[in-house]
């Protein structure tokens, strides 16, 4: 598992990838919803706050750099505390795969197939998936290449389509926030598009070749994203209004509905589209492959079918049920689905702290003792 | 794993295509109305008729229109779908019609609606004809162009970049100035000329000296409780010019007992600041002459300085009578209270009042237009 | 070995192979010297006017007796190739290669006496060349040794032999540049090629199914090659060629995902033309898989992408034709799939009478009976004349399965199974290592340097390092321009 290469350059791409995931559907509506036409501060705040947290998560890479986050745990604490960490950290990830894919099938079952049962939609995602899933994190970076420079040309080609649709006076009344909402805003949009990325932990740094590079390529990756994140919401909220961006559950798809170029590319709309389906399938089958590798350290699985047959025995049950039981956006508290996001990857993030300062407090214990 | 996936491509196979439908189903829906009669709604439908082409020489109605009622809008279109085969297919809609028996407080269930629709593009004009029945209007053939629907949608386009006094709005910046608060939304008025016996047949397509049969009449805007405010040709010159919505207009002015046009290339008026109760209009506007018919000669530059300083009276004028107008009508139309919102936030308590009635009123205008001249055509003097 | 057995046991060969000459000569008392030879693979001539000659030379009378038959060969006939023989397998394999075998007194020579049994140097038949040069591989090794030689004169051009085949006993040489390309290929190569223990192979790409086993996939991992101006540049670049006995073809490896994109003629043209019909050849490929699918998904899921005008003329088409429009699309495949092979096979003189039935049903009959639509024909026209663009016969098995893989996905579930599809393949190509480097290499693991020669192509006088994840001993090329 351990005997695979990355290049520096593929390690940050596969890093942006996982940036991207949970953008659809979860932070769109929730920082237009929260922030209103004040979205660039708190996007400006954010930013900051995310360099810290990326300095702690270049703390966390370096330390132990033969060693992907299972064998850090394994070295830390003793036999059985390890196993229950893997384990819990493991179910953590694996409600945040949940998560994604449900976001996923519900969002192309309530724009494209809209009476297509659910469960098949979630089996035809689920192919690719478990494809993925099979291989190894070698695969996965070069799979990260792909889809980026396919996002990266929608993106060019939507921005500059809709360019001419731009109106600057919806961007008014530009300071209307207030503390408690941008604190809120900022906190959410931190957490949930930072730790899906802090997961590539799984990648050992020995694996990485030209390692000197990859703090300097992750900062600017990072501030790359931002800036086409800042542009995406710029985008929609000067087309469309922020009056219309609230009343939509997917506002960066209800922007392309209106892109209209020559008079003849219409209602490109949901072509245009799946560059997000692409994304969160590669965020998904990431997610897969860090299951794999906790559990092949957590049970000491060697034999690649036994691995991959029970990966499959709990996500595929588990995804029909979600699917089967939960079909439709659940209300109950107005947004449901960003609470539950934020919570499982700030603990996610607290484990993964907490893993690094007790690690480092043992080994100066043992530094002083031996 | 490989067993596992074809498993999974077989599993496929057997479940038949729920989404799945054949081109022959759809029936695409190019123009629509929304009327609301007798507390029911109404809804008429135009629908692309496609010709079989087992017999060509036979020249079928290139349209179909179909109503139906109900006592929500869903109910309403669920009755058609009892009158035909098709699958209602409305992403290529070109406009739609709505009345004005909707236009008061059942706007926000119409709006709803079509708000809610995943398939409805976002493009698509709105219009009112407040002179007839909307189902006329639908029905009527045109002569340029074998979709009538689309016909309209070009004509009302078209015109808002040669003529200047009309204005052509999508649904998306309709719902816009709905949600957003202070403005009203203003609506191209279409209009059915000659009889509407003659406009459905086709018979009478053939004949050369037929007009063509919808006109665009002038803006209309409603109040809340659905009264129309026409907007004459003077009041829109002016509606255009403070909205930025001139592309090419042809402004005409008065030189004594003659007359000249000027045509604007480029044009930039807005609202400069508040002070106090005081709002400057301040712009600049460029123009070529496009017609002249007066008696000075203009290879004398200061007859082109007295021309340009009579433009910008008439445009003072028109933008006057459109304050005037929105004022005694009580209905911002313009967007004065929207600029204020975005600008000065403060200035009114918009959670409590109403804008349109308490607040309108008290602004008085200051006016700062600037008109240059820049090309005069071919020639560089006059006849 | 015993003069006398191997005389018997040739004797009774004789009986079934009566192509087998066993000539006995007179030199001296009771003394004979025979000669072995089967005429239908030695050239006679070249043993009458040397060997026998010679021998019927030696007379009886009045000459020395012949004390050392080694010596004698070797001083009086005049010949660059002779073996000695010890045993009796490497005596069959070396007379059936075409040597003539001396025996006198146990001691056993073979003399090389080779015909000529191949059509020499002509023009490639499978790829067609419009600029430079004309040659291509015979099925004579040396010659195909030769050709290589004569354009790469270097001392660092190694070759290794090795025997494959039970029956067959063919020759296999592989092919290297030892200061440029990397010892782990070729070392992995000699192991695959170790491990083939068949009855025979025919032609050299009988290896492709023993090596590069791993892959699960279609796509084609090795190059074969008639042309040895191609064979020469990619063993500067440092791969290493296959060549063997009998098969005018050279396998190369290890090859990549873009290198199916070039062709030879681009660096015989101007680099921006090149460049120009890389990124079309690019184009085509990804056209020849998607076209179907994307228009199967459009017409019957996502049918707000097209204009009002176009749907109105394709509902009109699609109006006179029963099936649905996926079992449209593969009646159409499938002729278009058969048209293709029989075009394949046929010779020449029959191929007017299938060009003939092939626009019959491909064009306005068919459209005429109402079984099919104009759209649905051009749009399989397209993927097809795309198809086309690729000459190498392998890539086309990639495309053709793709393609209906895509299509079905899309009939079931629209644009978003077309994705879906499209993601299998890429994860697909992924996948797959050739000799222990990725296949989408320089594209995947993105390495900037490596672009110049990738999709597009630059100058020649500005690409002077060799592709570095190939040439890792000696990477800058000893370009010396001015």
């Amino acid at each position: 598992m351990n005997r695979y290469k990355i290049s520096s350059l593929t390690f940050s791409l596969i890093f942006m990838c996982m940036l991207n995931s949970s953008l659809l559907g979860i932070i769109f509506p929730y920082i237009l919803h929260e922030s209103k036409t004040s979205f660039y501060i708190s996007l400006g705040i954010s930013f900051v706050v995310g360099l810290f947290l990326i300095f702690i998560y270049l703390r966390i890479f370096n330390f132990m750099p033969d060693k992907d986050i299972f064998k850090k745990i394994e070295a830390i604490f003793p036999k059985w505390i390890s196993k229950c960490v893997s384990f819990i950290l493991m179910m953590l990830v694996f409600l945040l795969t949940i998560i994604i894919i449900w976001r996923l099938v519900t969002f192309i079952s309530s724009e494209f197939l809209v009476e297509t049962p659910n469960l098949f939609i979630g089996l035809l995602i689920a192919a690719p998936l478990l494809y993925a899933s099979t291989t190894d994190f070698d695969v996965i970076g070069r799979l990260a290449t792909f889809c980026l420079a396919v996002a990266f040309l929608l993106l060019v080609f939507n921005v500059v389509s809709l360019f001419s649709q731009v109106d600057m006076n919806n961007l008014k009344p530009l300071l209307n926030f207030d503390l408690m909402h941008t604190g809120k805003s900022v906190l959410v949009f931190t957490f949930i598009v930072l730790v899906p990325a802090f997961l590539t932990l799984v990648i050992p740094k020995d694996n990485v070749t030209n390692s000197n590079k990859v703090t300097r390529s992750i900062l600017s990756i990072y501030t790359l994203e931002m800036i086409s994140i800042f542009l995406i919401f710029f985008i929609i909220v000067s087309v469309l209004g922020i009056n219309i961006a609230n009343i939509y559950t997917f506002p960066s798809y209800a922007v392309l509905k209106t892109l209209s170029v020559l008079s003849f590319i219409q209602n490109t709309e949901n072509i245009s589209i799946l560059v997000w389906v692409l994304l969160m399938t590669f965020a998904g089958s990431f997610c897969l492959l860090f299951l794999k590798s906790g559990l092949k350290s957590l049970f000491n699985f060697d034999k690649k079918k036994t691995q991959l047959s029970s990966l499959l025995f709990i996500f595929l049950p588990f995804l029909g049920i979600v699917l089967f039981m939960l079909p439709y956006e659940i209300y109950l508290n107005k947004f449901q689905y960003v609470i539950v996001p934020w919570a499982i990857n700030v603990s996610i993030f607290v484990i993964l702290v907490l893993i690094f300062v007790i690690g480092k407090i043992i080994f100066k214990i043992k530094k002083i003792t031996v | 794993m490989k067993k596992f996936l074809i498993f999974i491509c077989i599993v496929f196979m057997c479940t038949g295509c729920w989404n799945y439908k054949e081109l022959t189903e759809l029936g695409i829906i190019s123009a629509m109305a929304i009327s609301k009669r007798d507390g029911n709604y109404v809804i008429d439908m135009q629908i692309v008729n496609i010709v079989e082409a087992g017999d060509k020489g036979v020249p079928e109605s290139p349209i179909s229109v179909m109503s139906g009622e109900g006592t929500t809008v869903a109910d309403a279109i669920r009755s058609i779908n009892m009158k035909t085969s098709k699958v209602f297919f409305s992403s290529n809609m070109e406009y739609m019609i709505i009345d004005k028996s909707v236009t008061n407080e059942n706007l926000k269930e119409v709006l709803d609606f079509l708000a809610r629709d995943t398939k409805l593009s976002l493009n698509f004009l709105i219009v009112t004809a407040t002179n007839d029945d909307p189902k006329d209007v639908l029905s009527a053939l045109s002569q340029f162009n074998l979709n009538p629907a689309s016909n309209v949608s070009e004509l009302i386009r078209r015109s808002e970049g040669r003529y200047g006094a009309s204005h052509s709005i999508t649904f998306k910046d309709y719902l816009r100035e709905y949600l957003d608060k202070g403005i009203t939304p203003v609506y191209p008025n279409i209009h059915l000329v000659g009889s509407l016996e003659e406009a459905e047949d086709n018979e009478t397509l053939k004949e050369s000296d037929t007009d063509d049969y919808i006109e665009i009449y002038n803006l209309v805007a409603f109040d809340k409780d659905g009264n129309t405010i026409n907007i004459g040709k003077d009041e829109s010159f002016g509606y255009n010019f403070l909205t930025n919505h001139i592309k090419n207009g042809s402004v005409t002015s008065s030189c004594g007992d003659n007359h000249f046009t000027v045509q604007t290339l480029k044009s930039k008026i807005g609202f400069d600041e508040l002070k106090g109760n005081k709002i400057t209009i301040k712009g600049e506007v460029q123009a070529e002459v496009f017609f002249y018919g007066c008696e000075e000669s203009l290879s004398d530059t200061k007859t082109l300085d007295k021309l340009a300083d009579l433009t910008k009276d008439t445009i003072t004028d028109y933008i006057k009578k459109t304050i005037l107008l929105a004022k005694e009508s009580k209905t911002d139309f313009i967007g004065i209270g929207n600029w204020i919102y975005k600008n000065e936030t403060d200035y009114f308590d918009w959670d409590n009042k109403d804008w349109d009635t308490e607040g309108l009123n008290n602004i008085d205008f200051d006016y700062d237009i600037e008109v240059s001249l820049l090309k005069q055509g071919n020639l560089k003097g006059d006849i | 070995m015993n003069t006398k057995e191997i005389i018997k046991y040739l004797e009774d060969l004789k009986k079934k192979m009566p192509d087998l000459i066993i000539k006995d000569i007179n030199v001296g008392v009771f003394k004979h010297v025979y000669i072995i030879t089967n005429e239908a693979v030695s050239s006679g001539d070249k043993v009458n006017d040397f060997i026998l000659k010679h021998f019927s030379g030696l007379s009886i009378v009045g000459s020395t007796p012949l004390k050392n038959l080694k010596r004698d060969v070797e001083d009086n006939i005049p010949s660059i190739n002779f073996k000695n023989v010890s045993d009796r397998d490497s005596l069959l394999e070396l007379l059936f290669s075409g040597f003539t075998i001396i025996i006198y007194k146990n001691e056993v020579i073979a003399y090389e006496t080779r015909a000529e049994l191949d059509r020499g140097v002509t023009e490639p038949t499978g790829e067609p060349v419009i600029r430079g040069p004309k040659d291509s591989f015979t099925e004579n090794y040396n010659k195909n040794i030769g050709l290589i030689r004569k354009r790469i004169k270097s001392e660092h051009l190694c070759l290794e032999e090795l025997t494959i085949g039970k029956q067959t006993k063919n020759k296999v040489g592989i092919m290297y540049m030892e200061n440029i390309c990397e010892e782990d290929i070729v070392n992995q190569m000699k192991d695959y090629l170790g491990k083939i223990n068949i009855d025979g192979v025919m032609d050299v790409n009988n290896f492709k199914s023993f090596i590069n086993k791993e892959n699960h996939t279609l796509f084609p991992t090795l190059l074969y090659t008639e042309k040895p101006d191609d064979t020469c540049r990619f063993l500067l670049d440092g791969r290493i060629a296959v060549t063997m006995e009998n098969s005018p073809s050279v396998l190369i490896a290890p090859t990549f995902f873009v290198d199916f994109f070039h062709s030879s003629e681009d660096y015989y043209h101007k680099p921006f033309f090149s460049s120009f019909i890389r990124l079309i050849r690019f184009i085509a490929y990804f056209l020849a898989i998607i076209t179907p699918a994307l228009f199967i998904a459009i017409i019957t899921y996502d049918q707000e992408v097209l204009p009002v005008s176009l749907l109105i003329n394709f509902t009109v088409q699609r109006s006179q034709v029963p099936f649905p429009a996926i079992v449209e699309a593969f009646i159409l495949m499938f002729t278009f799939e058969l048209l293709y092979e029989g075009d394949a096979r046929t010779p020449s003189t029959r191929g007017t009478s299938l060009s003939i039935l092939g626009a019959l049903i491909l064009g306005d009959a068919a459209v005429q009976a109402g079984l099919i639509s104009p759209i649905m024909v051009i749009v399989v026209a397209i993927s097809a004349i795309s198809n086309l663009v690729f000459i190498y016969y392998d890539i086309q098995g990639s495309i053709r399965f793709w393609r209906y893989v895509l299509m079905i996905l899309s009939a079931l579930f629209g644009m978003v199974g077309f994705m879906c599809g499209f993601i299998l393949l890429i994860i697909n190509l992924c996948t797959i290592k050739t000799f222990g480097k990725p296949y989408l290499i320089p594209l995947a693991p993105f390495i900037l340097k490596d672009q110049s020669n990738a999709l597009l192509r630059r100058d020649l006088t500005k690409i002077n390092k060799r592709p570095s994840y190939l040439a890792k001993k000696n990477v800058v090329k000893e370009v010396n321009v001015k």
